[in-house]
């Protein structure tokens, strides 16, 4: 035993629980910080201003393995360039990234193998070739043999419901589609971590629903950090949100913690003809409160409970026994993480 | 810390890792020419969907060499002239003229090519996901010098048939392998100068200015259509230090005459291996000073 009153084997269970949990970290992101700085010239060579913008500031992040981190902030706010520093396409000005225990920076060729990269941009597959030509040559560029990158091709197409376009030119493909193809690629050498910026930025809903289905349901082994603007987006698909404006994690957790932040109940909106007995309301066990505004003969209710889903019958069924009053419109208003990140910074994340 | 980790791995992480025989198998490579064919090939194909190639590859190159014969036969007539043949050593200055500017369409494809494609890569959006792929960067410079090699043995072989057939001149055939050894060695040692161009277009994104005045200045000075002795001393000193001078010198003597001093032909070859190994590595040093110059800036993309 040592002075601290631990013994030898108290010291190894730690020292190997740590490095459990380490192992089970798929990407560690410590202290990354990232300052761009422009340079206006005179004359083409002659400097006269430098402006200095800090994208990244200290960012710290442990994704664990098979686990949806999303990063949720308006434009500029530095998701791009994180995802940059951890694809290697942007060195970063100080700190550490490892993706798959790899040092983005010292073991860059390893990091890149161990993910794959899908940046929101039609652009960023060959038009001239088909969808399955694109495929199979990003696939030989990991070195796999023509007829192994056929098949995945195949099967990745048809994962996205693209097999019968596979041998149309990508121009001639609309822009779903491209995005489809672009999101194909990053899955062509099977990696355990997916980064995705913006997947399905300007997608119409069909497609971006597609798109979020297959992340939900066929991609559940992966490690991804997926940056998105869609707050429904990062609400319906990420086990853990980081909150990022002006190149700092805001506020970080579960979607229901952070919305817990914001406020813990829920508000059920209830618009009648009539004027319902608040006081009945109010005696519903779990009722936190209830108020109404009347307006030539149209009562706006609005009943606050921690569970608004559970409650809401309640509410329903005593309007409804109570003859004096008809529902005409009926909404629960939960937080959203929109509220979160207003309250966080003063600022909407679509702004 | 990396053994103890990999020691620690539970039963289902090291199957779900095995299962991923990519990642199991897979070590960096200084060199990937799988990758270099596949990007060529991927080039090609891409060449061919877009139709008007043809033109290009056909058509145009004996448009711009076509004016310069046509003017050397008025001012000398048909064939020579006294003075030609006395500064230059040969006696038909189309035969000389022809084989001169085929050889210049390799030049002029390996100064512009490398840079070219890089450029057009970063237009179409497509230079960050091959940055994120795991293959080195030699290897998609080198795919991308290949594929305009060929496509430029296309081009500058129609013009050479075509002039040939055109103009009536012809070559011997004695001499191939040597024709072949020097003709690689400068396409090479100019892929290095097309790095350290695909470098600076990868900081300044179009340094159309300075490959214009390079490919318009080595013409200048290169006796393509004329012979060395009609440049001013000062021009023929700076032809000298041109590799594709000795290139074409060489070339040509082995093309009409069909013989080359031995001793003078090993000279040029170490000579060509000399400046082949500084242009590479000026190219890739420049390249990687340009990609990193980039990556600290976040402009990889950006155009």
């Amino acid at each position: 035993m040592n002075i601290l009153g631990f013994t030898n084997t108290n010291i190894l269970t730690l020292f190997l629980g740590e490095v459990i949990i380490l192992n089970k970290i798929a990407v560690e992101i410590q202290d990354l910080s990232k300052t761009f700085i422009s340079v206006k010239k005179k004359a083409v060579i002659i400097p006269v201003e430098k402006t200095r913008v800090d994208a990244l500031k200290s960012i710290t992040l442990d994704i664990p393995k098979g686990q949806i981190y999303g990063l949720l902030g308006p434009n500029g706010a530095g998701k791009t360039t994180l995802i940059k520093c951890l694809a290697t396409l942007v060195l970063p000005t100080s700190g550490t990234a490892r993706v798959h225990g790899y040092d983005v920076l010292k073991e860059s060729t390893y990091a890149r193998a161990s993910m794959g990269v899908c940046q929101g941009n039609e652009r960023s597959i060959y038009w001239k070739l088909t969808a399955r030509e694109n495929i199979i040559f990003f696939a030989k560029l990991y070195r796999m043999p023509q007829n192994e990158a056929k098949e995945r091709a195949d099967e990745l197409l048809g994962q996205m419901g693209l097999l019968e376009k596979a041998d149309i030119k990508t121009e001639e493909l609309s822009h779903g589609m491209r995005m489809k193809i672009v999101f194909a690629r990053a899955l062509i050498h099977d990696p355990p971590v997916l980064l995705l910026d913006e997947p399905t930025q300007g997608l119409d809903p069909t497609f971006a629903t597609d798109l979020r289905q297959y992340i939900r349901n066929s991609l559940k082994s992966k490690t991804i950090l997926l940056t998105t603007h869609y707050m429904h987006e990062a609400d319906l698909l990420c086990d853990k949100i980081a909150l990022i404006n002006e190149g700092e994690i805001k506020s970080f957790g579960s979607p229901q913690e952070l919305k817990e932040d914001v406020r813990d109940y829920d508000s059920i909106h209830i618009k009648t003809k009539g004027d319902p007995d608040l006081g009945l309301i109010r005696e519903i066990d779990g009722v936190m409160s209830a108020n109404s505004t009347t307006r030539n003969g149209y009562s706006e209710l609005v009943v606050t409970a921690k569970d608004g889903y559970d409650l809401a019958h309640h509410v329903l069924n005593l309007i409804h026994q109570d003859q004096s009053a008809r529902v005409e419109h009926f909404e629960i208003k939960e937080p959203s993480l929109d509220d979160v990140f207003l309250k966080l910074t003063g600022r909407r994340i679509e702004d | 810390m990396m053994q103890t980790r990999e020691s620690l791995r539970s039963a289902d992480e090291e199957r779900e890792e095995l299962e991923n025989g990519y990642l199991t198998d897979f070590q960096p490579r200084m060199m990937d020419w799988n990758a270099s064919r596949i990007f060529a090939v991927k080039n090609i194909r891409i060449a061919i969907r877009y139709p008007t190639n043809v033109l290009i590859w056909g058509l145009l190159p004996i448009l711009w060499l076509a004016p310069y014969l046509l003017m050397m036969t008025a001012v000398a007539g048909p064939g020579t002239s006294e003075y030609f043949s006395e500064v230059s050593g040969f006696s038909d200055f189309l035969q000389f003229a022809v084989i001169g500017w085929f050889i210049f369409k390799y030049i002029d494809a390996s100064i512009w090519s490398i840079g070219n494609n890089f450029r057009w890569e970063q237009f179409s959006g497509t230079l960050e996901p091959l940055f994120v792929t795991p293959v080195p960067r030699i290897s998609i410079l080198l795919g991308a010098a290949f594929s305009d090699t060929v496509q430029t043995t296309i081009s500058a072989f129609i013009l050479l048939f075509t002039a040939m057939a055109l103009f009536g001149v012809s070559y011997t055939l004695v001499a191939v392998g040597p024709i072949i050894v020097i003709m690689l060695l400068m396409i090479i040692a100019f892929y290095g100068f097309g790095f350290m161009l695909a470098g600076m277009i990868l900081v300044f994104k179009d340094p159309s200015v300075l490959t214009e005045l390079i490919n318009n200045a080595v013409f200048t000075v290169s006796p393509i259509t004329y012979p060395l002795q009609v440049l001013p001393a000062p021009a023929r000193f700076a032809a000298y230090l041109i590799p594709s001078t000795i290139a074409i010198v060489v070339i040509r003597d082995l093309a009409i005459i069909g013989t080359y001093d031995l001793f003078l032909f090993l000279q040029s070859i170490a000579l060509m291996c000399g400046i082949l190994i500084f242009f590479w590595a000026v190219g890739i040093g420049v390249f990687n000073y340009g990609e990193k110059w980039t990556k600290e800036r976040g402009s990889m993309g950006g155009f």
